[in-house]
């Protein structure tokens, strides 16, 4: 199908159905910013006029009573940890698969595969509990790693979702030739270099699609930090927004405002790397 | 397409390599660890775990109960509500936001203008945290400052009196609308990766034969298309099946459990209320994680057989 060989109605018919569903979708994300720029009086007298003066009145305020700059930085904590822990072990895990033979490999491919049927919001109860015995443990044994209400329950729990990645990563191995090894073998590189130096570099479009899928999938996880984090330092950005919500009821320019300092980091990374985020998570998900 | 891709194109493993299995097991060592203790074990625990009647105090309170949980789950009408909302979000999205994507991913890749930005745009809402979704839209929804209530008055229509949210019956939907307007531009770009796929001259040759737009993309793009229309299902339904952040930031699964889904429930029983029963939910879960795998299996079962039936 072409579109300028279609008939004018039908042009003008997909035209009016693109511009209603970017409406759609603009209206509320606009109305959200310049909302959070308004004061308060014209939030009340006119809650959907454009401003008449920008204010930063309420981001400023909403910045400090809900402690952005702490949300921020546990946010940044455990997405950049995570991702970093989970993308170099699959890494390391789908060369071993994807390049050695022993017996042991097919099981474990397969042993791998399973993760990806596995719903991961269903194990929450089981998961919960078990940080809560190993926190005991570490309690027991005089060992200063908390696991009840500490970021570290979270980033284990994540970097334990590696099927996807290691999948990912391994065939992607796969495909490269072994002819560019062998000749770093034949000048003497160990094997640990080899894969440092000439495999990871190679296989760097998926490795930096898989590190894009998760950190989107990290950044704006909601149900793993619910679970664990209970003191209010600890939260991450949806966790405190929500709290946020809960706490100002009444002053909803403030929480109107709170929602743009939530939203538009990632909307202005988006912005500038849109391509390279669209085929990210696009080709992580395809690969499912 | 499916398994070709998640092997690598080669079923047995390495075709070339080293057979140094020591190393390779160091490599794989730490991703192992991780993915044994931290989902695998909380797997274990699932199913065993579902058997008993723990309130999660400790252990010594542990009860095996047979299948007791099962046959709780039967007569608690919660239990049903959730999957039957649950089920509902799996059907609406499964038409609607394949549908739309569908509709659009077509639309975008004939080539309008600005093809480029409006694909963009519909990505927009996907890399936004739910929670700031679910809460701009309880504002947008809001019986007395929200734009959707004020748009209806001004026509001279009224709204449901606590709220588009405050109903039991209407409340679902609109939690599924926006679960849709959500993930409809993310569900379009894997068919537009599928679209793009497809060999060029296959429809230019069909189009010099004289084939309108219409059969062109109903008797050639579509069926082309089926096999990247299921994964798209596939992912759709399992998304819909598990949606958390929506639910509990909307509706919280009220009024009265009427927009509960089975996560949200899981979660009420298992770690959110006061009292916890830890057995009855993780029994839920494992409900919740046969249903997933079963639907996969079913959508993917379905599409080969249709595909025999086509090559038939």
């Amino acid at each position: 199908m072409v579109f300028r060989e279609l008939s004018l109605p039908v042009r003008l018919l997909f035209y009016l159905f693109l511009v209603v569903a970017a409406v759609s979708i603009l209206y509320p994300l606009t109305w959200m910013s310049y909302t959070s720029l308004k004061t308060n009086e014209e939030v009340m007298f006119s809650p959907f006029g454009l401003p008449t003066r920008i204010s930063f009145e309420n981001i400023a305020e909403a910045w400090q009573t809900g402690n952005f700059a702490r949300l921020y930085a546990n946010s940044i904590l455990i997405a950049v940890v995570s991702v970093i822990g989970i993308i170099s072990i699959s890494t390391t895990a789908a060369y071993g698969l994807a390049r050695y033979h022993f017996a042991a490999n097919r099981p474990l491919f397969l042993y791998f595969l399973v993760g990806m049927a596995v719903p991961t919001q269903a194990l929450m109860v089981p998961s919960f509990k078990l940080m809560a015995i190993l926190d005991s443990w570490a309690a027991a044994l005089h060992l200063p790693i908390p696991l009840l209400n500490s970021p570290l329950a979270v980033i284990l729990t994540y970097m334990s979702w590696s099927s996807l990645a290691i999948i990912f990563i391994r065939a992607y191995f796969i495909s490269i030739p072994p002819e560019l090894e062998d000749a770093a073998r034949v000048d003497g590189a160990r094997e640990l270099q080899i894969l440092r130096h000439v495999m990871v570099p190679l296989a760097m479009p998926a490795i930096a699609t898989m590190t894009i899928f998760y950190f989107v999938f990290f950044w704006n996880d909601f149900l793993w930090p619910l679970i664990y984090l209970h003191k209010h330092t600890l939260r991450t950005i949806p966790l405190g927004i929500m709290h946020f919500e809960g706490k100002y009821v009444s002053l909803w320019s403030l929480q109107v405002a709170a929602l743009s300092l939530a939203a538009w980091p990632p909307i202005l990374i988006y912005i500038l790397f849109h391509r390279r985020i669209q085929r990210g998570l696009t080709e992580g998900a395809l690969k499912f | 397409m499916r398994r070709s891709k998640l092997t690598g194109g080669s079923e047995g493993g390495p075709q070339t390599g080293r057979y140094d299995g020591r190393f390779a097991l160091f490599l794989i060592a730490p991703a192992f660890f991780f993915y044994t203790v931290f989902l695998i074990l909380p797997l274990f625990g699932t199913v065993v775990i579902g058997f008993t009647d723990w309130t999660g105090i400790s252990f010594s309170t542990l009860k095996f109960t047979g299948l007791e949980n099962f046959i709780q789950m039967a007569g608690d009408e919660f239990f049903w509500g959730a999957f039957r909302n649950s089920f509902l979000f799996v059907a609406c999205c499964l038409l609607f936001q394949v549908g739309v994507a569908l509709l659009f991913a077509i639309i975008l890749e004939s080539g309008p203008r600005y093809a480029r930005l409006f694909r963009s745009i519909f990505f927009v809402p996907f890399v936004i945290s739910l929670v700031v979704i679910g809460i701009l839209f309880n504002f947008l929804l809001d019986p007395t400052i929200g734009i959707v209530d004020i748009l209806l008055r001004a026509v001279g229509l009224d709204g449901p009196r606590f709220g588009w949210l405050g109903t039991t019956t209407l409340n679902v939907f609109v939690v599924i609308a926006v679960h849709i307007w959500r993930n409809f531009g993310f569900t379009m770009f894997l068919l537009i990766a599928g679209l793009q796929a497809i060999p060029r001259e296959l429809q230019e040759s069909a189009r010099l034969d004289g084939a309108t737009a219409w059969q062109l993309t109903t008797r050639i793009t579509i069926p082309l298309l089926r096999e990247v229309l299921v994964v798209a299902s596939v992912i759709t339904s399992i998304d819909a099946m598990r949606v958390f952040d929506l639910v509990y930031t909307l509706t919280g699964g009220g009024p009265f459990h009427s927009s509960e889904t089975v996560v949200t429930y899981i979660y009420q029983l298992g770690l959110g209320g006061a009292r916890t029963q830890h057995g009855y939910a993780t029994a839920i879960a494992l409900v919740l994680v046969l249903v997933i795998i079963g639907m996969s299996v079913l959508q993917f079962t379905l599409a080969r057989a249709g595909r025999g039936a086509v090559s038939n």
